[in-house]
């Protein structure tokens, strides 16, 4: 190898690595990082969907990799979609323990609670809610929309009374949201 | 070919005064940090998903070893340059030219584009970019750190195939991890084990290995290619790799039947960019030895019983084997790697061992005076 093509490779190699390590990660900067959104507006997931209403801030970072964030006041409402096969009183258990820690108020869950995929596609929408032992990054309440294996979670996060204040706005995010699994039959076998 | 005794791209575990090997180690560390903050959350809410994904990385990287040794017929990749490329992919691909770079680029999409241009169109557009170019960047870091030339577009489709063998590593961990999320951990075992069925042998032909096989096949041809058909090959193969990678990442592959025409027609592209590089490799071997004196007393008809392909000189032992019975299969193996290694050490400048090489075929294939 001639010391041009060693010095070739090597500047290539530097260039590309301050790029794409540094340069690259700092583009996003020098636009805006929310949409103020002027009318209600759809925004999909990888398996749903949900309206964002107008007046509120979308979050173009995480709403581009498919989980929608919104903002208003100091409030801010996550939506991420999710696949569950067992029961409601497993996937709440496993909502409570991921979100909360395990620390969260579980609303009561009906006792025919069959696996997901025996489930009627009807959808279930439960809410839970920190208890004073969840950490302070707890969700000050999150919706776990349920129909067939497809789910959705509604995470919102901003002091209570902003989060009370706003709460039928933050009601009818969770209404709009469209499980677009839910006519999926998928089997599982134990 | 394991008669061969010469490996390419040894890269030592110290060598400080090489400008490679401090940016293999630098960037791989820089890499490394970044790698652990990217699945430091899996690990700490899924670490039965981890564990699970690191036991059937193993049996991964061992299949994808093995068969990257197959392709090896005019050249042996030494352990340490494959290692160093593997690290490469594994780390500082992923690390320091992915992670950050495709978060960054999707959110200047949705900004400028639209949010909806960058969920569909954004994967397609994006990781093909970076993570092409990070992996490839493995074959000029192994290069640096060896301090070797590349000889032909084989030794450049290995490297960055390796790299390749790397990136797919550590994205199949954080592949372990997001289907853990989605799936709220309901069974971490069983969501791991279906996404490294999926991705490894489901879908394992459409691998980084390959993407990155084709691109390093590319700039072989510009960097190392022989005849006229270097430049076209060259930019042909460095476009076709990424243009592959965006192709299955972009929603036109989305009806089922279009995948399975993808992932069948990946043996038939791997079959003729072999065949191409093959040409290559035996183009680089005949001018190296044609070289006035390198034969030595060697008979120039010895070189014409090294044929170019896996299945010419299969079909050439047993021609061997018929007209001097199956002990001759072994010599002729011999004979095979021990021209190939005399070509290499001819090629770069080893003269010793050029030396010790021609003596030792001189004195079994010369004639008697």
């Amino acid at each position: 190898m001639t010391r041009f093509q060693r010095a070739a490779w090597l500047v290539v190699l530097l260039v590309t690595l301050v790029v794409f390590g540094l340069l690259v990660p700092r583009l996003p900067a020098w636009g805006e990082d929310t949409i103020a959104l002027t009318t209600d507006t759809e925004v999909a997931m990888a398996t749903a969907s949900v309206v964002i209403p107008a007046g509120w801030d979308l979050d173009i970072a995480s709403s581009s990799q498919r989980t929608p964030v919104a903002s208003r006041d100091d409030v801010e409402v996550t939506t991420a979609d999710a696949v569950w096969l067992g029961s409601a009183a497993g996937l709440l258990a496993n909502v409570s323990q991921l979100l909360f820690d395990g620390n969260a108020i579980l609303p009561e869950v009906a006792t025919q609670d069959p696996p997901a995929a025996q489930a009627s596609t009807a959808r279930d929408v439960w809410r839970l809610e920190p208890t004073a032992g969840s950490g302070r990054q707890a969700p000050a309440r999150v919706d776990v929309i349920r129909s067939g294996q497809s789910v959705v979670l509604v995470m919102v996060r901003g002091p209570v009374d902003d989060v009370i204040a706003l709460s039928d706005q933050i009601d009818e995010i969770s209404d709009s949201v469209r499980l677009d699994l839910a006519a999926l039959d998928v089997e599982v076998r134990s | 070919m394991r008669e061969l005794a010469r490996a390419r791209f040894a890269v030592p575990w110290w060598a400080p005064r090489r400008a490679g090997w401090w940016v293999l180690v630098v960037a791989s560390a820089v890499g490394a940090v970044g790698v652990w903050q990217a699945l430091a959350r899996g690990w700490r809410d899924f670490p039965t998903a981890g564990i699970t994904a690191l036991v059937l990385t193993l049996p991964l990287v061992v299949s994808w070893w093995w068969l990257l040794r197959l392709p090896q017929l005019w050249a042996r990749i030494a352990r340490s340059g494959a290692f160093a490329a593997i690290l490469w992919g594994a780390v500082v691909a992923v690390g320091v030219y992915a992670l950050p770079s495709n978060a960054a680029l999707l959110t200047v999409i949705g900004q400028q584009v639209g949010i909806g241009v960058a969920q569909d169109w954004g994967p397609a557009v994006v990781a093909p970019v970076t993570e092409e170019i990070g992996k490839a960047l493995g074959i000029g870091v192994v290069v640096l750190a060896a301090s070797q030339k590349l000889r032909t577009p084989m030794d450049a489709a290995l490297l960055g195939a390796f790299a390749g063998v790397g990136f797919t590593v550590t994205e199949n961990v954080l592949y372990a991890f997001n289907i853990a999320y989605l799936n709220l951990g309901e069974n971490p075992v069983i969501s791991t084990v279906v996404i490294y069925f999926v991705r490894a042998v489901v879908f394992g032909a459409v691998s980084h290995a390959f993407f990155s096989g084709v691109m390093g096949a590319g700039l072989g041809f510009l960097l190392a290619g022989a005849g006229r058909a270097r430049v076209p090959y060259g930019i042909a193969l460095t476009t076709l790799g990424p243009v592959l990678h965006a192709l299955w990442n972009s929603p036109l592959l989305t009806p089922w039947w279009l995948r399975v025409a993808y992932v069948l027609a990946v043996p038939l592209i791997v079959w003729w960019i072999v065949r191409v590089v093959r040409r290559s490799e035996y183009v680089w071997f005949r001018a190296v030895l044609s070289a006035p004196g390198v034969l030595g007393e060697i008979p120039p008809a010895y070189v014409e019983a090294v044929r170019p392909t896996w299945w010419q000189r299969r079909t050439y032992r047993a021609s061997v084997a018929r007209a001097y019975g199956h002990a001759a299969v072994a010599p002729q193996r011999r004979l095979e790697a021990e021209l190939t290694d005399l070509a290499d050490a001819v090629d770069m400048g080893d003269e010793r061992a050029s030396r010790a090489l021609r003596a030792r075929l001189e004195a079994r294939l010369a004639p008697s005076p």
